[in-house]
C-alpha cells in the first residue's frame, strides 16, 4: 500500500526517551510526525494541526491519557480521529478502560516495531475511509435536498398556470355553450387534470426515491378507512355501471396501528385501477389476516385483465399492458409503481394474478400492529358540496399576487352572495384589513413587498391588539410539500389549500369557515344570555351532603355548558348526538343527587330518540332554567356518616 | 390503617370522577385513579394493577365492556374484579337486571353511593 506523506502523527508521551524513539521509527516510513510531553499541549496541537492518528501514552503528569481520550470522544471535531493507547500498563482492566475511553487500539510497550507500524497503517486506511463516506454522504444529501427544492420550484412553477388553465375551463364550461363546443371545453378540461394528476404522481414518486416518506403509526378503524376509499370511488363505480364491495374477514382486527395515509394511498390507486378497467361488473375488495403482524388485502375486479407476459412489466414506471390502453383508459402508468414502493416501505410485497378477458386480482400484504387505543369508527361519506342557497352573505377578501387567479377566483364566486374584494399583495392586504375587517381571508402565500406568512402574522398580531375573533384566514399556494402546509399554519392561517383550487373546494371551504365562525359568536351570546339568570318561577331547591359542596359550582358550570351542546345538536339536527349528550348528562346528574336533573334529562333523552324535536326543545329549556333557579341547601347527612365511617 | 383498596375508574365525565373520587375516597380506606380517556384505560390498568376497576359503560367510542373483556383476556388482568357503572339504567331497573354467575355487577349511576361501597367490598374482600 503506498503511504501518503501527508498523513501526520501526533505522539503524546511525557518521556523525551519515548518521544524520540517514536519519531524515529514514524519517519521512517514517511509520516509527519508531531509530538507533545503533555495532555495540555496535546490538546493544542490537536486544535491547530488536526492529526489523523494518535499514539497516546497513558501516565502522565495532570491528565492521563484516557482522561484525554475520553475528552476527544466528546468533542464532534475530534471524535473521529483514531487513538492508539501506547503503555506499560499491561492488566486487562487497564486494557479494557483503554477501549471504554473509546482508544481504537491498544499497545503494550516495549513494543514491537512492525506491529506498531502495522496498527498504525491499518488504522489510518479506516480513517481515510470514514472521512471519505462522510464527504460522500454529505455530497448525497446536499444532492437529494436540491432535488427536492428543484422539484418543489417545478411543481410550483407548473401548477400556478395550470391552476388558471383549468379553472377557466370549469368557468367556461358554466357559460352557454353549443354543444360543439361543450365538447372541446370538456377536452382541455380533461387534459388538464391528466397534467394535474401526472405531476402529483411525479411528485410522489421522487419523494419516495428520495426516501422522504416518513411512516407513521397511527391507531385508526380499518372499517371506516375502506368504507372511505369506496365512497371516494363510488361515483365512477356508477358511471362504469359497477359497484364496489368490501369483505372483511372475521379475524381482521378492526382497530389497527399503521400508516393510514399510505394504506389510503395505495387502495385508492389499485381500487381506483380497478374500477377504470371495469364496466357492468364488480369490484371485491378483500381483506384477511395472514398472521398476527400481516394483512391481506385483495382488490378483484372482472375488467379487461393483463396478459401474463405483461404483469411484471405494469409496476415499472410509466408502462401499462400496451399503448392501446393508455389511449382507450388514460392515466399515467405512476400508480402502480407507487403502490409498489409503497408496499414495500411498508414492509409487504404485492402482486397480481389474472386472465386477459376475465379480470385480475391484485393482491398485496401490509404489517401492521394492534391498535393501543380505541380509534372510532367515523363517517366514510365526505362532505357534500354546499348549495349557494345556505351560503349566506359574507365579505371576502382575495389576496393573490397573480392576475390570473384573482380573476379566476372572482369568477367562480361570481354568483354566489359574497362580496370579493382583492388585494396583490400582503402589505395591501393588511392596510385594507385594517381598515374595514373582512369575514374570510384568501391568503396567496408567493407574493413581492410582502408574502403571505408574514402578513398572516400581521392580521393576528392586530386582530389580538384590537381584541377581535380570529378570521378564518386560508392560505392558498401551489406547493404541494407538506412542510409549507405545516409553515402556513405556524404563521397562524386557518387552512390551507393548494393550486389548482376546484371550485366545489373553494366553497366547501368558504362555508365550513363561515358557519364555525358563526357557531361561535352564536355560543358566545347564548352564553352571555344564559349568564344573566332569569327570574326564578319555580322553588326548586334541593338538598345535598355538605362535603359535595366544592364541586357544585363546577358541576353546574359543566351542566350549562352541557345545556348549549345539546342546543347545537338540535340545531344541527344530530338527534343522536343529542342522545348520547343527555345520557351523559343524566348520569352525572343522578350521581350528584340532582334528581330532578338526571330525570328531565332521561326524558330528554328518550325524546331525542323518538326524533321529537318539539319537546326536546322544551325539555332542554327546562334544563337551562334548572340550572340557572336551582337553589342548593348544604347538610350534614348523619345516618350517611355513620355508614361511611 | 388497614390496607387500601385501589381503584381505577373510567368514566368519559370529568365531574362523574371527581364526585366518585371524592366520595370513595372519604371512606378512608378507598384510593381512586380515575381517566376520562378510554383509550387510556387498558394502559392505566395495566400499570396500576389495581384491586378493582370501576368502567362506565357507555362512553365515545367505547363501550365499558369492551374494555372489561379485554381486561380479562389478558392474563395480567384477567383477575381483577370488574364493576360496571351505568347511567342506562334507573337504580330500580339497575337491582332487576339479573346478573349471571361470575359476570361483573352492574350498578346505576342514580345508586346511592352507599351501594356502591358495598358491592366493591363484596367484590374485594371475597
Amino acid at each position: 500500500m503506498l503511504i501518503s506523506p501527508s498523513h501526520t502523527v501526533l505522539i503524546v508521551d511525557d518521556n523525551q526517551v519515548n518521544l524520540n524513539l517514536l519519531r524515529t521509527t514514524l519517519q521512517g516510513v514517511n509520516y509527519t510526525v508531531i509530538a507533545a510531553s503533555s495532555a495540555e499541549e496535546a490538546l493544542e496541537l490537536i486544535r491547530t494541526q488536526s492529526p489523523d492518528i494518535i499514539l497516546l501514552d497513558v501516565m502522565m503528569p495532570d491528565m492521563d491519557g484516557f482522561s484525554l481520550c475520553r475528552q476527544l470522544k466528546q468533542d464532534e471535531d475530534f471524535s473521529d480521529i483514531p487513538v492508539i493507547f501506547l503503555t506499560s500498563l499491561s492488566r486487562k482492566a487497564h486494557i479494557v478502560e483503554g477501549f471504554n475511553a473509546g482508544g481504537h487500539d491498544y499497545i503494550v510497550k516495549p513494543f514491537n516495531r512492525q506491529e506498531l507500524l502495522a496498527r498504525v497503517r491499518n488504522h489510518i486506511h479506516l480513517y481515510d475511509m470514514l472521512l471519505e463516506n462522510k464527504r460522500l454522504t454529505r455530497l448525497s444529501e446536499e444532492a437529494s435536498r436540491s432535488k427536492s427544492e428543484f422539484l418543489a420550484s417545478m411543481s410550483h412553477e407548473i401548477r400556478t398556470p395550470l391552476n388558471s388553465i383549468i379553472g377557466m375551463a370549469e368557468v367556461l364550461a358554466e357559460t352557454p355553450l353549443t354543444v360543439e363546443q361543450h365538447n372541446y371545453v370538456s377536452i382541455f378540461r380533461s387534459a388538464g387534470e391528466s397534467l394535474l394528476e401526472i405531476i402529483n404522481d411525479i411528485l410522489d414518486l421522487s419523494k419516495i426515491e428520495a426516501g422522504q416518506t416518513e411512516l407513521e403509526s397511527i391507531d385508526f378503524h380499518l372499517p371506516t378507512l375502506l368504507n372511505s376509499v369506496v365512497s371516494i370511488l363510488s361515483v365512477r363505480a356508477a358511471e362504469q355501471k359497477s359497484h364496489i364491495s368490501i369483505h372483511i374477514h372475521s379475524d381482521v382486527p378492526h382497530a389497527i396501528s399503521s400508516d393510514p395515509t399510505r394504506l389510503r394511498q395505495i387502495l385508492i390507486n389499485l381500487v381506483g385501477n380497478a374500477v377504470k378497467f371495469t364496466e357492468n361488473g364488480a369490484v371485491e375488495i378483500a381483506v384477511k389476516s395472514n398472521s398476527l403482524s400481516t394483512l391481506l388485502f385483495s382488490i378483484k375486479d372482472n375488467g379487461i385483465g393483463i396478459p401474463k407476459d405483461k404483469q411484471q412489466l405494469i409496476f415499472e414506471s410509466f408502462t401499462q399492458a400496451d399503448s392501446l390502453t393508455t389511449r382507450k383508459y388514460g392515466g399515467t402508468g405512476l400508480g402502480l409503481t407507487i403502490c409498489q414502493k409503497l408496499v414495500r416501505i411498508m414492509g409487504g410485497s404485492i402482486w397480481l394474478e389474472s386472465i386477459p378477458k376475465k379480470g385480475s386480482v391484485f393482491f398485496f400484504t401490509s404489517r401492521f400492529k394492534p391498535a393501543t387505543s380505541f380509534p372510532l369508527p367515523g363517517p366514510a361519506e365526505p362532505a357534500p358540496p354546499p348549495s349557494c342557497e345556505i351560503l349566506s352573505p359574507a365579505r371576502i377578501l382575495l389576496v393573490d399576487d397573480n392576475e390570473d387567479n384573482r380573476n379566476l377566483l372572482c369568477l367562480y364566486l361570481r354568483n354566489t352572495p359574497f362580496t370579493i374584494d382583492t388585494a396583490s399583495n400582503g402589505q395591501e392586504a393588511v392596510d385594507a384589513f385594517r381598515n374595514s375587517p373582512y369575514d374570510l381571508i384568501f391568503m396567496d402565500i408567493e407574493m413581492p413587498i410582502m408574502d403571505g406568512y408574514e402578513a398572516t402574522r400581521r392580521l393576528r398580531e392586530w386582530e389580538h391588539d384590537q381584541g377581535l375573533q380570529a378570521t378564518p384566514i386560508i392560505a392558498l399556494t401551489a406547493h404541494a410539500f407538506v412542510r409549507f402546509r405545516k409553515k402556513c399554519m405556524d404563521s397562524g392561517c386557518s387552512d390551507y389549500l393548494t393550486k389548482p383550487v376546484r371550485k366545489n373546494t373553494l366553497l366547501q371551504t368558504i362555508s365550513k369557515h363561515l358557519i364555525l365562525q358563526k357557531d361561535n359568536r352564536d355560543n358566545e351570546e347564548y352564553a352571555e344570555s344564559i349568564s344573566s339568570p332569569p327570574p326564578t318561577d319555580g322553588n326548586t331547591k334541593i338538598t345535598l351532603d355538605k362535603k359535595l359542596k366544592k364541586l357544585i359550582p363546577r358541576f353546574l358550570q359543566h351542566k350549562r355548558e352541557d345545556a348549549v351542546r345539546m342546543l347545537q345538536s338540535i340545531k344541527s339536527e344530530n338527534l343522536k348526538e343529542l342522545q348520547k349528550q343527555a345520557h351523559t348528562v343524566k348520569g352525572t346528574s343522578w350521581m350528584y343527587g340532582f334528581k330532578e336533573l338526571g330525570d328531565t334529562c332521561l326524558e330528554l333523552e328518550q325524546a331525542a330518540r323518538n326524533s321529537d324535536v318539539e319537546l326536546a326543545q322544551q325539555l332542554i329549556s327546562r334544563i337551562k332554567t334548572y340550572l340557572e333557579t336551582v337553589e342548593i341547601e348544604y347538610v350534614v347527612p348523619q345516618t350517611k356518616k355513620s355508614n361511611n365511617a | 390503617m388497614g390496607q387500601q383498596t385501589r381503584i381505577v375508574l373510567i368514566d368519559d365525565d370529568q365531574d362523574a370522577c371527581e364526585l366518585l373520587k371524592m366520595q370513595l375516597e372519604d371512606t378512608g380506606r378507598i384510593d381512586v385513579t380515575y381517566t376520562t380517556r378510554s383509550d387510556e384505560a387498558l394502559s392505566i390498568i395495566r400499570r396500576e394493577l389495581p384491586d378493582l376497576a370501576i368502567l362506565d359503560i357507555n362512553m365515545p367510542g367505547i363501550h365499558g365492556v369492551e374494555i372489561g373483556s379485554a381486561l380479562a383476556a389478558e392474563p395480567s388482568t384477567s383477575a381483577i374484579p370488574i364493576l360496571y357503572l351505568s347511567g342506562m339504567v334507573t337504580p330500580e331497573e339497575a337491582k332487576n337486571l339479573g346478573q349471571g354467575e361470575g359476570e361483573s355487577p352492574l350498578i346505576s349511576k342514580g345508586s346511592p353511593v352507599e351501594e356502591l361501597i358495598a358491592a366493591i367490598d363484596n367484590l374485594t374482600t371475597s
